[in-house]
């Protein structure tokens, strides 16, 4: 397991390559190959994956969400924040 | 119409 990094909004962040990830009942589930776990994404996280298939900045996945979901500008920007550094602590994501 | 937000969380299955 990864320990944090210094992430922030101008952090550009992308998926690591080997994840299979599936839509099931609105939530992604995926199987991470490089360490055999199964994860719930949720239906915001799997937004938020497939926001991350290409290299995008921290601002503007808070954008992206900001204009699809009931939410606000510090609360999104937190918690997308948080979601990000435990897929980077679960080797999940990498930054730029 | 913009959708409910509900806190993102990855959950170890």
């Amino acid at each position: 397991m990864l320990t944090n990094t210094k992430l922030s909004l101008e952090t550009t962040v992308k998926q690591v390559k080997g994840n299979i990830a599936t839509d099931m009942g609105g939530e992604t589930v995926m199987l991470s190959i490089s360490n055999g776990k199964y994860y719930n994404l949720g239906e915001i996280g799997g937004a938020i994956w497939d926001l991350i298939e290409t290299p995008i900045v921290v601002n503007d996945i808070v954008k992206a969400l900001m204009e699809n979901y009931e939410v606000g500008k510090k609360e999104c920007e937190e918690e997308v924040l948080s979601f990000l550094n435990h897929l980077y602590t679960e080797g999940l994501i990498q930054f730029s | 119409m913009r959708r409910q937000w509900k806190v993102p969380r990855l959950e170890v299955l």
